[in-house]
């Protein structure tokens, strides 16, 4: 069974800068994956590479064995990106706006309009149907847009930053969510600044320095023996990192 | 759970519907119906108005009043459509939506110049089809090629400005090109005014040196009533051949933007954002 991601050699330049810089990284199915690194270490531009949005210099992207670079479409199909803004048409009602992300997916709207009621009614948005988009709360938005990803039940998920704006009962929600996922076989992919979260729900780990993994594996083989926390791990090889 | 892709109508009717959603609300709405009798009142105004002209009088429109009328107009679309193409590659936010679902990018872009095309073509339709309408009625039916011709403009004008606004995009840098394309939005529509206000700056010995000029031989050869200028406005008035070649060209134009905007795609957004 191949990985459900598999990235080689990745590389990205804005300019002068290098945000990804010939990135190795093998994600096996049903992880809970966690990307760390400090601002600017390359997290985002790597989901965004992964989703298809960027256009790399060099390397490759395999999701679940599809070229992301050859066939995106199929790549796409099987694939959900949440951003860590993601933007939502304000004057939509949020029935109506996962009936557009299906549309996009190509999903029976039947089928598709009854599994958007489960999701909402799941994440706690059900009361709010009748409302306008621009009406939400930020935490809102963010929940409406996991439901949007979650909608055709994507075999990979890539996440960035998707506890932003979300209280604690809805971050724990969506942990619980996330993990279950994971423990289905589903892969979840996100980035994350709160370490606490990666280490208590991420099956494994890979921290970025300079767009580079300095570190990977699970939080054992992370810490190698050794009774160091996260925090310890990241601040050490990102600090040290060339 | 998935079966086909999102086809261009399912994504011009979204279009659609966020630009009626836009539009619609508690107020709104009033304002909505007041437009609607206003271009009912148009209507019977046109009707009234050309209630007197039969077919010859049609025939003898002066083609250089209608095509300064038409050329206005265009670059009045062209104008707007600028600034709706920098606002649909730099402003809306929901391109990694769209650009992260397995739709391909073409569609995707057809689907946004049509709209572009839409929203500039509403202008001129509301206060031009009227006329048409009542020209119709009156007998003169060719005058309903103001449908084509209207869609044509608009589509030539949102593939064009599509295309300049990616080519800015190109050689200035994004942040650059989205003030560009709408400076350039801007400029196209007041020079296009100053220019028809130019006569009336003039001075006298000037307007009567234009005048003399203009029923000149070669004067009428540029500006007569059979000068390549007024091809716009002949397609407008139902003139097959120039119909048919402003139809072609807005084609070709819309399907030159749209290959170019998609293969473009990633690499304008990955100099967009990190």
């Amino acid at each position: 069974m191949s990985a459900a991601l598999e990235i080689r050699g990745l590389a990205k330049r804005f300019g002068a800068t290098r945000a990804v810089d010939g990135l190795d990284l093998e994600v096996p199915a049903g992880e809970l994956f966690a990307l760390l690194g400090p601002n600017g270490a390359g997290k985002t531009t790597t989901l965004r590479l992964v989703a298809g949005l960027l256009a790399p210099d060099a390397g490759s992207i395999r999701v679940a064995g599809h070229d992301v670079a050859a066939d995106p479409l199929a790549a796409k199909r099987i694939l959900a990106f949440l951003p860590d803004e993601p933007q939502l048409y304000a004057k939509l009602r949020p029935l109506e706006y996962l009936a557009f992300v299906a549309g996009l997916w190509g999903l029976e709207p039947g089928e598709a309009g009854g599994r958007a009621r489960e999701l909402l009614a799941l994440l706690g948005l059900e009361g709010t149907q009748g409302d306008y988009v621009e009406t939400y709360s930020r935490g809102m938005k963010q929940k409406l847009a996991l439901a949007g990803a979650l909608l055709h039940d994507p075999a990979v998920m890539i996440l960035d930053e998707p506890l932003t704006g979300l209280d604690a009962a809805s971050a724990r929600l969506v942990k619980d969510l996330l993990a279950a996922r994971a423990a289905s076989g589903r892969t979840v992919i996100l980035s994350t600044h709160i370490l606490e979260v990666a280490e208590r729900v991420a099956t494994r780990l890979a921290i970025l320095s300079r767009g580079r993994v300095v570190a990977g594996g699970t939080m054992a083989q992370l810490r190698a023996g050794s009774d160091r926390t996260l925090e310890d791990i990241f601040l050490e090889l990102t600090r040290e990192s060339p | 759970m998935s079966a086909r892709a999102a086809s261009l109508g399912f994504l011009v009717a979204f279009e659609a519907k966020l630009a009626w959603r836009r539009l619609a609300g508690e107020r709104r709405r009033i304002a909505i119906a007041a437009l609607l009798i206003f271009w009912l009142g148009l209507h019977a105004a046109a009707f009234h108005g050309l209630a007197g002209l039969r077919t010859e009088a049609f025939s003898r429109m002066p083609m250089a009043a209608v095509g300064l009328a038409t050329l206005f107009a265009a670059f009045a679309m062209l104008a707007t459509a600028f600034g709706l193409a920098a606002h649909g590659l730099f402003e809306r936010r929901d391109l990694d939506l769209v650009f992260g679902a397995p739709v391909p990018a073409r569609t995707v872009w057809a689907a946004r110049a049509i709209a572009i095309a839409s929203t500039s073509a509403a202008f001129p339709a509301y206060f031009g089809l009227p006329f048409a309408h009542a020209a119709a009625w009156h007998g003169e039916a060719r005058l309903l090629a103001a449908y084509p011709a209207l869609a044509a403009v608009a589509i030539l004008s949102s593939a064009l400005a599509l295309l300049a606004t990616l080519a800015l995009v190109r050689l200035a840098g994004p942040r650059r090109a989205r003030v560009l394309a709408q400076v350039l939005g801007a400029l196209v529509g007041a020079v296009v005014f100053l220019a028809f206000q130019a006569h009336s700056f003039l001075p006298e010995a000037w307007r009567a040196a234009s005048g003399t000029w203009m029923d000149s031989p070669s004067g009428k050869a540029w500006v007569g009533d059979a000068s390549p200028l007024w091809s716009l406005s002949r397609a407008l008035v139902g003139d097959p051949l120039p119909l048919a070649g402003l139809v072609a060209t807005a084609a070709a134009a819309f399907a030159l933007a749209v290959r170019i905007a998609g293969a473009r795609t990633r690499k304008v957004r990955s100099r967009r954002s990190r």
